[in-house]
């Protein structure tokens, strides 16, 4: 599904280089349900952007679904998002003119697909969610779990291979994440959606079926969690 | 796709009203500004082509010129008339007496220009009577005189002696003549409407004349007025070594109108500067658009957004701002030189060049200031957009 090796990733500020990722080595196999922990700073959020095609590499190899994407240029990577991968982020980043089932629907306009049709499965989608009561609600109209809901809705919309959650419980209260990684787990499970999610939360990489730890800039624990 | 960056952008627009509006009104002005200058540059000189169109393209004046420093020479009645026979070019003259004087009628005393003329000067000059006659080929040698609409004070002539001034008598230096007709007034006629005007014979004999002061001659059917031109000035220096000045009447048509498309270009010059102002207004309120929707741009690049989605995306936005300005323009560009025409009592009508400067350049604002955002806006790198506020 995807495979990262021997990954580098370095920001240059004016005359220093900074590196953030230090050669990374790492295989997501289908129907994975993955946790990323790691104290700030240690280059999680800049793994997760590069497996998202919203950053490149410096050096190393990246494929995802068989595909070396290095290479890639900027079209073509922005049609693999599209595709292939649905983000989830910590503060939801729906857009705020939009109606819930509007934002449910956005990543669909760049395919092409009739107004109407992205309309019925963006419904499907919501009512999946447990949100279709709340669809023509704006997102300021909804709560932190709700919005959320409606984020994951638009995640799974164009049917991707691969969830990258970035902190999807950092903005919510206990019971409220408790429901959310129940849900994902639910999506993993049942219809065996891979996902990956960074966290610091123990509580949620512990219902992970994998946990990785990252320490400046390269993985050191690869655990399998026995439930 | 097209009608879905069109459909966001209405959205967006809608969202951003305040914003929306104030660079509407700034490039509604600048568009209505052109469109108005142009419309009263063009109307305006249909107006002055329809009023010079009273001139007569076929006629040329000629008169001696005053590079010819021969005190001796003057244009003679022979070398007048015969001006047709000797030349290819010229169809018909009328030699004009032109002469200075004073009259005296129902005590009013005053000076006016005397012209000894014959029948065709009436349609050289395209005059009309407003009451009476003209002179004719049998009034030869007779004190009948036609007098201009400006030569009498109004209130004597138009109201004490009202439909008495056919018959009356006037005395013109110390002479008795009869009035036999009174001019119309019509634009291009100053010259005969100031003037007292006679038989050509009569002013021969009575203003002590013996000279032409000029002669109008009209040319022949399709005849290049330069080349009649050359040809009259050669045949007065053949014919008494004299220099002679002809001037073609169409010389002046030709001038009015490069002179009213002159004016129209300098106007439509002038208005494109609040054209430019509106254009940077749009242009200020996409930058600050594109500023604000940073976490947006983001987003969407992160769904799926190519960069040329998000460019176009801005480009329609501010095209559909200049469009509409465009079309609100037109309307307020079309309003305001109807007014212009209404107060100068012009003939107005929408001129099509106007229009279709309206819509076009609106567009053409739109794209040209709409590209930097847009262009910005799609170069933003996704995960700075992502993590803007």
């Amino acid at each position: 599904m995807l495979k990262i090796q021997e990954l580098y990733k370095s920001y240059t500020f004016g005359n220093t280089i900074v590196p953030v990722l230090k050669g990374i080595n790492l295989e997501v196999k289908a129907g994975d349900f993955l946790a990323i922990t790691g104290t700030s700073g240690s280059g999680k959020s800049t793994l997760m952007n590069i497996m998202g095609l919203l950053d490149k590499p410096t050096r190393g190899h990246y494929w995802l679904e068989n595909k070396e994407i290095v290479h890639y240029n900027d079209d073509e990577l922005a049609a693999i998002r599209n595709q292939k991968i649905g983000f989830v982020f910590q503060s939801f980043y729906l857009l705020q003119r939009f109606s819930a089932v509007e934002n449910v629907g956005y990543p669909l306009i760049y395919r092409h697909i009739s107004q109407k049709e992205i309309r019925h499965r963006s419904m499907e989608m919501l009512e999946k969610m447990g949100m279709a009561d709340r669809a023509k609600h704006h997102p300021n109209e909804l709560s932190g779990g709700q919005q959320q809901r409606v984020a994951i809705a638009r995640a799974l919309i164009g049917k991707p291979s691969i969830i990258l959650a970035d902190e999807p419980t950092g903005a919510l209260d206990a019971h409220v994440s408790k429901q959310i990684i129940d849900l994902l787990l639910e999506l993993n499970q049942q219809e065996g959606i891979t996902i990956i999610i960074i966290t610091h939360d123990a509580n949620v990489a512990k219902r992970c079926k994998r946990h990785v730890i990252m320490e400046e800039g390269i993985l050191t624990t690869d655990a399998i969690n026995l439930h | 796709m097209l009608l879905t960056y069109i459909r966001e952008a209405f959205h967006n627009l809608y969202a951003a009203k305040q914003r929306t509006l104030l660079a509407l009104i700034g490039i509604s002005v600048g568009i209505g500004a052109v469109i108005a200058l142009i419309s009263i540059g063009v109307i305006w000189g249909e107006e002055m082509m329809r009023e010079y169109s009273q001139l007569n393209p076929n006629v040329l004046n000629i008169s001696k010129s005053w590079k010819d420093k021969n005190k001796h020479t003057y244009i003679s009645l022979e070398d007048a008339m015969l001006l047709p026979k000797h030349t290819n070019t010229i169809a018909e003259v009328v030699p004009v007496i032109d002469e200075y004087g004073n009259f005296l009628f129902n005590n009013q005393s005053g000076s006016a220009n005397l012209l000894g003329v014959m029948k065709s000067y009436k349609d050289f000059n395209k005059l009309h009577l407003k009451e009476g006659r003209f002179i004719s080929d049998l009034d030869h040698n007779q004190n009948y005189v036609v007098i201009g609409s400006m030569v009498l004070e109004e209130e004597l002539a138009f109201n004490t002696f009202k439909g008495k001034l056919i018959g009356s008598n006037i005395k013109i230096n110390n002479r008795t003549y009869t009035i036999i007709g009174i001019l119309e007034q019509t634009s291009f006629s100053w010259e005969a409407q100031y003037s007292i005007i006679m038989p050509l014979s009569t002013a021969q004999r009575y203003l002590n004349k013996n000279h032409i002061s000029s002669i109008i001659a009209r040319m022949k059917p399709q005849v290049d007025y330069s080349i009649a031109i050359e040809e009259v000035k050669q045949y007065f220096m053949k014919r008494k070594n004299m220099i002679v000045r002809a001037w073609a009447e169409k010389k002046w048509l030709e001038y009015i109108e490069k002179q009213t498309e002159m004016q129209t270009l300098l106007l439509g010059l002038i208005s494109s500067i609040s054209l430019l102002v509106g254009g940077v207004g749009i242009m200020n309120v996409m930058l600050t658009s594109v500023i604000e929707r940073k976490r947006e741009i983001g987003i969407l690049r992160a769904i799926g957004a190519r960069k040329r989605d998000i460019r176009r995306q801005f480009l329609a936005e501010a095209i559909i701002i200049s469009l509409i300005g465009g079309i609100i323009g037109s309307g307020l560009g079309i309003l305001s030189s109807y007014i212009v025409c209404w107060f100068n009592e012009w003939q107005f009508f929408v001129s099509g060049v106007a229009i279709w400067l309206g819509v076009g350049i609106s567009s053409l604002v739109g794209i040209f200031f709409g590209f930097y955002p847009a262009y910005k806006a799609a170069k933003l790198n996704p995960i700075t957009a992502l993590r803007s506020d």
